[in-house]
């Protein structure tokens, strides 16, 4: 138990320094900034919204087509919605 | 994240280099380990640096980084070694590790110290960390109790039941 009297402290290699630094700087070069990150999560919410939008536009018109075309249809009496025998 | 050579990281590091390495290397009993770990310490420092909220001392808060990155460094060990073991038993068995003598010990400590090395490896986490802080790094109780968010009490506690433990397995090692 006393072999640790008098212990001095254990000292890293003197370039420890430098790998910390280059490590750093490798990881500084891989890091992307804050603002980046909100730039691109405001495109994909900019673009999301877009899609949403032209899909909602899209199946409204696609709505007002049908509904032309049965008016159309009833107009020209091309749908057989009355069940009486033709005379 | 710009990297600035004249920065007061340098005297932080310079300040504490000794103290961080000489911690790390009371866990992982491995120089080049040690090393990468204090490298890591380090890293961990720069990053952290702006949001350190001087709730503690500076010291005691490069301390909790040293001994978490050394705790965790040897828990992934602790699995390889687990990966390892199996693997072995299909491959050609690897020579066990040198004995770890610490390169701060006095020249007619170095044989005894390496039994005790050893036997420091086998104390409970709390134990080897209250130990370490206090006999290797030389740290007083209240900054121990500091480190490990503990009270002071549990810091005493924690070293009587660790030389209790490291008597028994020095007794141990020495009988056989």
């Amino acid at each position: 138990m006393r072999s640790l009297d008098g212990v001095q402290q254990a000292e890293p290699g003197p370039f420890l320094y430098h790998r910390i630094l280059s490590c750093l700087k490798e990881s500084a070069a891989y890091e992307v900034s804050k603002t980046a990150v909100w730039l691109a999560a405001a495109s994909f919410v900019f673009i999301l919204l877009l899609n949403i939008g032209a899909i909602k536009k899209a199946g409204v018109s696609v709505g007002s087509e049908q509904q032309e075309l049965r008016e159309l249809a009833v107009q020209y009496q091309m749908l057989n919605n009355n069940t009486m025998l033709y005379n | 994240m710009p990297v600035d050579h004249s920065s007061p990281f340098e005297d932080i590091y310079q300040s504490y280099k000794n103290k961080v390495f000489n911690t790390v290397i009371g866990y992982l009993q491995h120089t080049e380990n040690a090393e990468e770990v204090t490298q890591d310490v380090f890293m961990e420092i720069y990053r952290s640096l702006p949001g350190f909220r001087q709730e503690s001392a500076f010291s005691t808060w490069v301390y909790r980084i040293a001994v978490n990155k050394s705790l965790d460094f040897l828990k992934s060990s602790q699995r390889k070694k687990r990966l390892a073991f199996i693997s072995s038993l299909f491959s050609p068995a690897t020579p066990p590790p040198p004995d770890f003598v610490h390169p701060g010990v006095l020249l007619e400590q170095k044989e005894r110290s390496v039994y005790l090395f050893k036997a420091i490896d086998t104390l409970p986490e709390n134990q080897k960390t209250a130990f370490i802080l206090a006999r290797l790094e030389g740290l007083g109780n209240k900054e121990v109790s500091e480190i490990m968010q503990i009270s002071v009490g549990a810091v005493e506690s924690l070293l009587s039941r660790a030389r209790e433990n490291l008597k028994k397995q020095l007794s141990h090692y020495y009988r056989s």
